[in-house]
């Protein structure tokens, strides 16, 4: 009775404890930049809160005196006392290092693994990503991606992801919110993001938050600079192959922008090469660039604007031209013949602070991938007296191409509530192999698949809010829709994510979370070729769906450690592959007719172990999993591994800041060789009458990917020596990639030799590598 | 060649080539079957053995001791062997008989089994032959076959033709010669109402959606033209096959056409051989001639 006395006693104090709402913005003292996921805790009431996407923050307390602890990885953080009395502003800045110092161990408790709810998933920090060593001087973001636990590059030099056993096409990879639908250059040894443009990458395997949807295996979550709005600086590198160069600042107090390109110069250094060899006649050549640019404007302290746009365009080509005279009459001829393939991405955005509780942002956006095989002919003839001008050109054209709009919300209640809700409208437009052709006469002749417009609809709610001290849940609902050719699906994919802390530094954490795709990627080769085709689901072919569930435990030692163990189980449906012997290029056939559509299930256990700060920063990440696929007309129906199921996963990364001017840095792989389908047996072929004297031979396969390709195995190095002068950091970069020259797998094939001394015959598995032991060097500027 | 100059950098980086063993458990070789055979016919057959993937050569030892048991509802039929591992019936196979059973032992290779059914000969409703002036290079001759499709039943069909061209030599004597079976192709416009949902090969022809229908079927005919007094007769052979081996054709085909193509999963080819490899599947036929 005396408990309940007190209990009563205590409701209307707590019914009328005022409250204040302190919100605002973190950012980089230096740069401006807002720093996304940087924590504010009140470490006197234990409360706390994280930066979102746009470095807004909202922390709803009890009047009372605060002590707010502000931290970001690579920041010193920074301290506030004041006694909370009504809503109050902070635009808060902290100050950044050049390398990660012990200082940052003070970070606080909310940037621990083991206090989230989401599992899963990792943030690297950009300047990690830089600091590892890069394939040819080319530091690559999703080259890093690669290096953790439960994610796969696929074939040798790939910039393809497999996560847990998910195909390239079921990660979905967000440029400042927008869908790039083919992150690869030079046919998959690079990807499209240039780490100069970029602030912030996270990547999520599993227990998906509900705002996210429409992949079934990934996000990776990239968000572009918004420009310094301090001063002009800029930063670059020259490589090998590549030069990239950034310039950002401010345009005014409110205005700031940001520009990043890179180019490559392989066709620049060839084409005298090349010259030379044809006489003079024929140019070729490859190159791709990229093209980043951000534009930001504060009209005041609540609204905002941006307009960020992507273009890419891989182009490989051979020119040639002939002009000749008899008399008074010329004949000339030009002729053109390549392959080309790009990305779009526009963004324009509007973020209001609506309440100091309630944050909104509207997004139009735009993304458009195509892939041409293109050839063009112009001749101009002058015979006679009289000039006849023609031309023939004829291209395969596949592309996809969205518009969308999107209304995203965050609502911070109280520090025990923060509730996302929002949804988008996409419009998508599939042209899944079209042969275009036009000349002289005929012009406009377009056959091969249909071109199919489709509409994807979706709304979430979520909410990650605290029920006990120990208990965490991040709950949440997507609903999704898609309308194609008069055909509905729709899809209500629960999502859940928790976490119990088993002692204040360990916590016991579980997900479950349900996905659909209405999108398929159809692919022949699985190392991300241009050639791969973006389809609808159709009344034919369904969407794509999964269930994923993870178990596991994180720990964090002394601030400066975190460790993983997750065990997870994925069961998808509705995957597609080409038939049996179907090519991409048969414009003759309906895709819809090309595919078998089954089933998948990976599962398996993965342990990560990150130190992000000091002079040594790296992780080791492990994984042991099994991945198959089940279709009903392949392999008779029988259950089979997926190329790229991998049975061990080992990835170490390491980072040492030997001084202020020298880095080290190095990166080790050891995987399970990838599946591979190869021929046990051959016999006599059959025909209608067995007496002939010729029948092809048969060649006998056990199953679909029957044998295993050697390990893979690989030590990448990295040394920078960096020296800061008066017009600001110069560095320079030596790279070793593959350092002890390991011949690995990248296809096999069976090889017939014949000894001409001997006059014998011997058949031999071949393995076919591609990168032996590979030098770079790159030198890199910020002024 | 000059064009691909550029691919020079990246073809040496694919030069790596390493001879590489693979943990492929020894080939024991097996019995593989050869044999399609149909009603009116004696039944033939090819026995020989299978080859280890490595073995250099594309020879495949004959089977020569093999005892044949044919079981078909009736009597059993034997086949005797008739040199480098064909084996044939004294007998020609009763019409009206349908399924078949096979059961082979060999003394040195074992024991395999297998069993086909036959399906009753196409019902050819008309049949006409078209010359067409096809510009410069020709006539184009095309062959329309009209046929009342069996309700109810997977039917699977080909069309083969024989050519026979009669001509009088300088010495007064007639000749007869006979081309190769050649297999000819569906050209109707929408060939894959014709050929089936999922058939890549327009020479096999279901019947998926023409089921208990008429239909005609149009052909393009390739033959060597002879000038002069040459006299051409077109015998063709409507077969329907039974679904096996209309499995086995249409991977067997499909294997060879995507052989050595590296982005191309390899093909299974059907097997219904239990025991051993190959094929033991029976076919029925329609013969009509036109001149």
């Amino acid at each position: 009775m005396k408990y309940l006395t007190s209990i009563l006693l205590a409701i209307p104090l707590f019914a009328y404890a005022q409250k204040s709402t302190i919100s605002g913005t973190i950012k980089d003292a230096n740069s401006g930049e807002y720093l996304i996921g940087a924590s504010i805790y009140n470490t006197t009431s234990s409360q706390g809160t994280t930066a979102n996407t746009y470095g807004f923050f909202s922390l709803t307390l009890n009047h009372d005196s605060v002590s707010l602890r502000v931290s970001y990885v690579g920041f010193e953080p920074s301290v506030l006392k004041f006694y909370l009395r009504q809503d109050t502003v902070l635009n808060i800045t902290l100050m950044g290092g050049t390398h990660l110092q012990e200082i940052e161990i003070n970070a606080t408790a909310e940037d621990n693994i083991h206090e989230s709810t989401q599992m899963s998933s990792v943030d690297i920090p950009i300047s990690h990503i830089k600091a590892l060593p890069a394939f040819m001087g080319e530091t690559d973001l999703i080259k890093v991606l690669q290096l953790l636990p439960g994610v796969q590059s696929g074939a040798e030099g790939s910039s393809g992801l497999y996560v847990r056993g998910g195909g390239p096409d079921q990660n979905l990879i967000l440029l400042d919110g927008v869908p790039v639908y083919n992150a690869a250059h030079l046919f998959g040894f690079f990807s499209v993001f240039n780490t100069d443009a970029i602030n912030h990458v996270e990547l999520i395997k599993g227990g998906f938050p509900a705002r996210y949807g429409g992949r079934l295996s990934s996000v990776v979550d990239i968000s572009m600079k918004e420009g310094n709005t301090k001063k002009i600086q800029g930063e670059g590198s020259i490589g090998l192959i590549a030069s990239r160069l950034t310039v950002e600042g401010p345009v005014n107090d409110k205005t700031s922008f940001i520009v990043s390109a890179r180019r490559t110069y392989i066709d620049i250094l060839a084409r005298p090469l090349i010259k030379a060899a044809s006489k003079g006649d024929a140019v070729a050549g490859y190159f791709f660039y990229d093209l980043n640019t951000k534009i930001n404007h504060k009209i005041n302290d609540r609204n905002k604007i941006y307009l960020s746009a992507y273009m890419g365009d891989d182009k490989a080509y051979a020119r040639s031209e002939y002009k000749d005279t008899f008399g008074n009459d010329s004949y000339s001829e030009k002729n053109e013949a390549g392959i080309k393939w790009g990305n779009v991405t526009t963004a324009l955005r509007w973020n209001k602070v609506i309440t100091n509780k309630l944050f909104g942002n509207l997004t139009a956006t735009y993304s458009r991938y195509r892939f041409s095989v293109f050839s063009e002919t112009e001749s101009d003839d002058f015979v006679g007296g009289v000039r006849r001008k023609e031309y023939v050109t004829g291209a395969y054209i596949s592309a996809i191409r969205d518009h969308a709009l999107k209304l995203d919300f965050d609502y911070i209640p109280s520090p025990n509530h923060y509730i996302k809700f929002g949804t988008q409208l996409i419009n998508h437009r599939f042209s899944p192999g079209v042969f275009s052709y036009r000349d002289t006469e005929q012009r406009d002749t377009t056959f091969g698949a249909t071109i199919l417009n489709a509409q994807e609809l979706y709304a979430y709610l979520e909410d990650d809010f605290l029920i006990t001290d120990k208990l965490k849940v991040n709950a949440g609902i997507h609903a999704s829709a898609f309308f194609v050719n008069g055909k509905t699906y729709h899809s209500f994919q629960p999502r859940i994510s928790g976490r119990y802390l088993l002692t204040p530094l360990v916590s016991i954490k579980a997900s479950y979370a349900t996905m659909a795709q209405y999108i398929h990627l159809l692919t022949n080769s699985g190392i991300g070729l241009p050639t791969d085709l973006w389809v609808p689901a159709t009344e034919k072919v369904r969407p794509e769906q999964s269930s994923i569930s993870a178990l596991g435990i994180a720990y964090t030692h002394k601030k400066m450690y975190e460790f993983s163990v997750e065990g997870f189980y994925k069961e998808m449906d509705g995957l597609i592959e080409y038939k049996d012997g179907a090519s991409f290029i048969d414009i003759e056939e309906d895709w819809q007719e090309k595919v078998e559509i089954g089933k998948g299930e990976s599962y398996g256990a993965e342990v990560f172990l990150q130190k992000k700060t000091g002079r040594v920063s790296g992780w080791i990440g492990y994984t042991l999993s099994w991945t198959n696929r089940t279709f009903e007309n392949i392999n008779e129906g029988k259950t089979f591994p997926y190329r790229y199921d991998r049975r061990h996963d080992l990835k170490i990364t390491a980072a040492y800041n030997i001084s202020k001017k020298k880095d080290l840095s190095l990166t080790w792989v050891y995987g399970t060789g990838n599946a591979v389908t190869l021929p046990n047996a051959s016999y006599e072929g059959a025909n209608e009458n067995p007496q002939w004297f010729w029948n092809s031979d048969v060649k006998q396969y056990d199953g679909r990917n029957n044998y295993r390709m050697r390990n893979y195995h690989r030590l990448d190095l990295s040394y920078t020596i960096t020296k800061v002068t008066k017009f600001g950091e110069r560095s320079w970069s030596f790279g070793i990639y593959n350092a002890y020259s390991r011949r690995n797998p990248f296809y096999l094939d069976i090889v017939s030799k014949h000894n001409y001394q001997t006059g014998t015959q011997t058949k031999k598995f071949v393995q076919y590598s591609l990168f032996p032991i590979i030098p770079s060097i790159a030198y890199r500027f910020k002024f | 060649m000059k064009k691909y100059f550029w691919l020079l950098p990246f073809l040496t980086l694919l030069a790596c080539e390493l001879v590489v063993d693979v943990d492929i458990p020894p080939h024991q070789p097996k019995i593989t079957i050869n044999s399609f055979f149909t009603h009116d016919s004696v039944m033939v057959m090819k026995l020989s053995l299978s080859n280890d993937i490595l073995k250099p050569d594309n020879i495949f030892d004959p089977v020569t001791d093999a005892e044949i048991i044919i079981n078909n509802g009736e009597a059993g039929i034997t086949l005797n062997h008739i040199g480098n591992g064909v084996y044939e019936s004294d007998v020609t196979l009763n019409p009206d008989v349908k399924s078949y059973s096979l059961e082979i032992n060999s003394p040195n290779h074992g024991q395999v089994k297998s069993s086909s059914t036959l399906q009753n000969a196409p019902e050819v409703l008309s049949h006409e032959l078209i010359v067409e002036p096809s510009g410069e290079f020709g006539n184009t001759t095309k062959v329309n076959v009209q046929i009342k499709d069996e309700a109810g039943i997977k039917n699977f069909y080909q069309l083969k033709l024989i050519t026979e061209y009669i001509y009088t030599g300088s010495d007064g004597v007639v000749h007869h010669q006979l081309s190769a079976p050649q297999i000819l192709q569906v050209i109707n416009e929408n060939e894959n109402e014709i050929i089936g949902e999922g058939n890549t090969d327009p020479s096999l022809i279901k019947d998926v959606l023409f089921d208990g229908k008429e239909k005609t079927l149009s052909f393009y005919i390739y033959s060597f033209q002879n000038g002069g007094d040459t006299e051409t007769k077109y015998h063709f052979y409507l077969g329907s096959l039974s679904e096996e081996m209309y499995l086995y054709k249409s991977t067997a085909q499909l294997q060879q056409r995507t052989s050595g193509d590296p982005f191309a999963q390899p093909v299974t080819v059907f097997n219904n051989i239990e025991g051993g490899y190959g094929i033991f599947a029976g076919y029925s036929q329609t013969y009509f001639l036109e001149e």
